[in-house]
């Protein structure tokens, strides 16, 4: 069995409860959370949107997309369970890489073996890669799976009476209100959460280069747990301050939390099917769907390499 | 894919020696103004028993883990059998088996689980003669590691470094945290393996380990090795020292050969003998003696010599 191979068995050994337990909440959570939704009559929730109305600057998308299934089923990318799950996989499979073995002691006897240190990052990091991958396909699976198996109730258009010779329609308002059974599935088709799942596994991506970029340069991994949450705060206070006033908007530049998206990209392949996946705005420099999952893969690519060269040129300290 | 066997098995400077395992030349290692090496240099020899003392902070550690890429030098060279230690690390691993001082095991493993995966990871590794020498430990290998003691996990450790077919072995501290019985039984497979033709680097603060089981020693202070004692030769020195009745003027021009003398006041003589005692023996019974004491030499002595030298 090659070194290779080994390694990834080490690896999976030790990140399988956590990758399970992950998977389980990410598989069950949007499931439940889409059949929560189809109990509801969306339009009950028009009033209580319209009390937001003042913090809408603060959304990516109108609020009354939040009236619509595919809205509504799109929150699903904001919930804090959803986020906390993933930056878990990554902060926690990130920061073991240097720090957390350093620390452990069991870098010691691992590198005195044959084993080149970029060996030992490619194995993490591809158990790591497909952890997120597999955390974020079991979101995904969870959505199809709720919004396959669950029917919504919808209002049928009251019946219209023609005016002669105006051609004009108008409902009859005495008309008996018609309800019917739909499959939530014609109404919010599982392709359009599929860029969103896609920039949910890049903002993982991003957050495990940051992690481990963090690990490769530190023996304590309380330190590099630390500091990566530090980061992604201060990011995300960066974005929200972005948000708040026009004369900040500016600080969206320099925060990487903008480019999470979810909600915009389902407004963008309901409203432009042709160019949802583009990576402009056709006509302008603004990114597009494509342009916010490459800011994040391209933020992770780079400090994951840049770890990468730092554990493989660094002293490893002797154990703690 | 990421293979490690890549490289050629033919030691690419073989100019370091034939019966030399390791040679390390004047290695530095400089962190800022502390100079945790300071121009070390060492040879050990094709299958001998090396000893490395030192006190704390000598720099034992430290040049053990410079030797196998831990740790990047400030300067210096160092080869391993007959590969560049900075240049070839990987190979140079190949050959060595080393147990660090605090290395630990994967905690989530059992003590099998651990045997296997160290014992295939390494390509001169056995599952077999690490279950042997577990056996011979007496360990428990159906625990896992995070739940075995301290000694427990040092015996474990032990198992997956000897069970290594490498031409070299570095022990660094290889009996902290052991009972004297196992204790005896890490020496006695020390001894073995230089029967089987294998070189080991025995670091230890525990001066008796390394005189029963060394061929050799160097002694570490401040980053350099201050002195390399030959034990075979050390066996065979005493010390003697004595008082005489009578101040004795010419004493120095009436000494055998043999005898070194280290001290002389008054009337207060210490000496060296190296060899036989038979003539120095006649020597001294033809002296006025009033009292007279002699002990076969200890590395202890030579140590605390060069240390006080080194202080001085």
């Amino acid at each position: 069995m090659t070194i290779f191979r080994l390694l990834l068995k080490k690896y999976l050994a030790e990140s399988w409860l956590l990758l399970l337990s992950c998977s389980v909440m990410l598989l069950i959570f949007p499931w439940v959370r889409i059949w929560t939704i189809s109990q509801f009559d969306l339009s009950g929730f028009e009033p209580f949107l319209a009390q937001l109305k003042l913090f809408e600057k603060f959304s990516p998308v109108p609020l009354e997309q939040f009236l619509t299934y595919p809205g509504v089923v799109g929150l699903n990318f904001d919930e804090p369970i959803l986020i906390l799950c993933t930056l878990v996989w990554s902060i926690s499979r990130g920061s073991d890489l240097a720090s957390g073995e350093i620390g452990r002691g069991t870098m010691e006897m691992l590198l005195a073996q044959p084993v080149s240190r970029i060996t030992v990052v490619a194995a993490h990091g591809l158990v790591s890669v497909i952890g997120l991958i597999m955390l974020v396909s079991m979101h995904h699976l969870g959505t199809y799976l709720g919004i396959e198996t669950n029917t919504v109730t919808v209002v049928q258009p009251a019946p219209t009476i023609t005016v002669p010779l105006t051609g004009i329609s108008i409902p009859i308002p005495w008309a008996p209100v018609v309800t019917s059974q739909e499959p939530l599935s014609n109404l919010a088709p599982i392709e359009l959460f599929l860029a969103p799942t896609i920039n949910l596994f890049s903002l993982g991506f991003f957050v495990l280069g940051l992690s481990i970029f963090f690990s490769s340069m530190d023996q304590y991994r309380w330190r590099t747990i630390g500091l990566t949450i530090g980061t992604y705060i201060v990011q995300l206070v960066m974005f929200i301050l972005a948000k708040s006033t026009p004369k900040l908007a500016f600080i969206k530049y320099f925060t990487l939390l903008a480019a999470y998206q979810p909600d915009w990209m389902i407004q963008q392949r309901v409203r432009e099917p042709s160019t949802a996946w583009d990576f402009w705005l056709s006509g302008t420099w603004t990114l597009s769907t494509l342009g916010y999952i490459s800011v994040l893969m391209t933020a992770g690519i780079v400090l994951y390499v840049a770890g990468s060269i730092i554990f493989c040129r660094r002293d490893i300290p002797a154990p703690l | 894919m990421l293979e490690v066997n890549s490289q050629p098995d033919t030691p690419p400077n073989s100019d370091v020696g034939q019966g030399v395992m390791l040679a390390a030349k004047e290695i530095r290692k400089h962190y800022g103004l502390l100079k945790a090496l300071d121009g070390c240099s060492l040879q050990v020899n094709k299958n001998e028993v090396f000893g490395l003392l030192g006190p704390n902070g000598a720099g034992k550690t430290t040049f053990i883990r410079t030797l196998l890429g831990f740790l990047r030098p400030t300067s210096g060279q160092a080869w391993i059998d007959g590969w560049d230690c900075f240049r070839e690390s990987i190979r140079v691993r190949r050959s060595v088996a080393y147990l660090p001082a605090e290395g630990e095991l994967f905690r989530s493993l059992r003590g099998r689980d651990a045997l296997t995966f160290f014992a295939s990871i390494h390509p001169e590794g056995s599952v077999e003669r690490a279950l042997q020498i577990a056996e011979r430990f007496e360990l428990d290998l159906s625990r896992k590691v995070g739940y075995m003691s301290t000694g427990m996990r040092q015996k474990l450790a032990l198992s997956v470094v000897l069970a290594n077919r490498t031409p070299f072995l570095i022990l660094d501290e290889p009996t902290a945290n052991l009972d004297p019985t196992t204790r005896a039984t890490v020496l006695q497979l020390v001894r073995e393996a230089k029967q089987g033709g294998r070189t080991v680097l025995f670091s230890s603060h525990v001066l008796s380990e390394i005189e029963e089981v060394c061929d050799r020693a160097a002694i570490m202070n401040s980053g350099r090795v201050v002195e390399t004692v030959d034990l075979h030769q050390l066996r065979t020195v005493h010390r003697i020292s004595g008082r005489l009745r009578s101040n004795h003027p010419d004493f120095r021009s009436n000494l055998p050969k043999d005898i070194e003398l280290v001290l002389q006041d008054s009337h207060q003589l210490v000496m060296h003998v190296q060899g036989p005692l038979e003539n120095v023996l006649h020597w001294l019974a033809s002296q006025s003696f009033e009292e007279l004491k002699m002990e076969p030499i200890r590395l202890r002595q030579v140590y605390d010599r060069m240390l006080w030298d080194t202080k001085a």
